[in-house]
């Protein structure tokens, strides 16, 4: 029973800290490479989305693409920030039924050099989203390079609104192409869109 | 034993219909190479669709259907698994299937681990694609250069199950392979599965290794 109180004790201290206990694990010297607009995410014009909303059940091979652009040779990735939540109700503290997000990094020329698949309750569970840090081995990229990420309508990511930089796609990985990420506004006006997907690298 | 091998009598009735077998994905490179665990074409084949947790029960959580492959030259890079299966959506609510995980791992001649991957089956099978009956799906994985013989194992775990065609004699490429230390660490079984009490029925896995 004590170990039960100490864990609710450490997972509601980790909830309150939320933001900063998720972004604080990569050390000074790594480069944070960033396609959305940058700003601080508590500042940030953003939605929750997930794939679900407009790809139903094809969105269990949509994801939510974001291309980089390494700072130099012999740079490596050795990690992925993503802005998200689970669904994770604080009051009743029910956690959601288990699934898995996947996550890969492609080339430029979107050939598959990493991936990995895992609960999305092992790392989105908190009162609110949070830009989390996932670890990755670490891998050299050269040039253009793309971090995608599927939701699988199991949890949603950060879309920024403004300030779009033409970097964010939609990924279909049965036919493997990129999509524009474009929602049309009162006026008909096309505005690009950012998701919140950052590559923290040295 | 004797209740893990009721099942197989009832899948060996069962006949695999194919769909979707030509998907965009299957070929991402223009260059890549096919090799199949089979020779003629499948579509002309008696092909059974079995998982592995069916016929052995929870022991077969570590068990894979594994396929021998030789690499067709130095140098080579496998980038893809393809297999025929099955997830038992036959299009009714009932069926819709529930989320399990799905293993693949790729071993060298000396069965030492190169690669390992697991996975939700739902974005991979029949279902996701809203087909009632099975089809041909691929997982990518990141190129691994594999030399001389290599392994392909694939852990259904009772999400899938995976098409084999029915051997007269025990196939000399397909195997079950036992992960987890069961019977004093790994071990790899020819692919002959129990259809009675004294009686077994040699199969070979449908599976294609892809690469350049």
């Amino acid at each position: 029973m004590k170990k039960m109180i100490l864990l609710i004790s450490a997972f509601c201290f980790l909830t309150l800290m939320g933001m900063a206990v998720a972004q604080s694990n990569a050390n000074q010297n790594m480069t944070v490479l960033t396609q959305d607009s940058g700003t601080n995410i508590t500042k940030m014009n953003f939605t929750m989305y997930s794939a679900g909303q407009d790809w139903g059940i094809d969105s269990l091979n949509i994801g939510e693409a974001v291309k980089f652009t390494a700072p130099k040779a012999g740079w490596n990735l050795k990690q992925i920030r993503v802005l998200g939540w689970n669904y994770f109700n604080e009051t009743t503290m029910t956690l959601p039924p288990l699934g898995n997000f996947l996550i890969e990094v492609r080339d430029e020329n979107l050939n598959l050099l990493y991936r990995l698949a895992d609960t999305q309750n092992a790392y989105f569970t908190f009162k609110a989203p949070v830009l989390r840090a996932i670890d990755v081995p670490a891998l050299p990229l050269t040039g253009d390079f793309y971090i995608i990420f599927y939701d699988r309508s199991i949890m949603k990511i950060g879309m920024e609104f403004e300030k779009g930089t033409g970097n964010s796609y939609f990924y279909n990985n049965l036919y493997h192409e990129l999509l524009p990420v474009q929602i049309k506004n009162g006026n008909n006006e096309s505005i690009t869109l950012n998701w919140v997907i950052r590559a923290v690298g040295e | 034993m004797t209740n893990m091998v009721l099942p197989i009598t009832v899948l060996c009735l069962l006949t695999l219909s194919l769909t979707g077998v030509s998907l965009a994905a299957d070929a991402q490179s223009p260059e890549n190479q096919f090799i199949n665990s089979y020779e003629g074409n499948f579509s002309e084949k008696e092909v059974v669709p079995i998982d592995l947790l069916s016929i052995f029960g929870k022991p077969a959580f570590f068990f894979a259907e594994t396929v021998k492959f030789k690499a067709p030259k130095s140098g080579w890079k496998l980038n893809a698994v393809q297999l025929l299966g099955w997830d038992g959506y036959n299009g009714t609510e009932a069926t819709v299937p529930a989320e399990r995980v799905i293993g693949l791992e790729v071993r060298d001649k000396n069965l030492k681990l190169l690669y390992k991957f697991a996975d939700s089956q739902l974005p991979y099978t029949n279902y996701a694609r809203n087909a009632t009956a099975g089809m041909l799906f691929t997982i990518e994985i990141p190129s691994i250069p594999v030399s001389d013989d290599f392994y392909v194992c694939f852990y259904d775990r009772g999400a899938i199950a995976i098409a084999s065609e029915r051997l007269n004699k025990t196939s000399q490429n397909s195997f079950i392979y036992i992960e987890d230390g069961i019977v004093d660490g790994n071990e790899l079984l020819p692919a002959n599965l129990p259809i009675g009490e004294n009686t077994t029925m040699p199969i070979n896995w449908i599976m294609t290794a892809v690469g350049n």
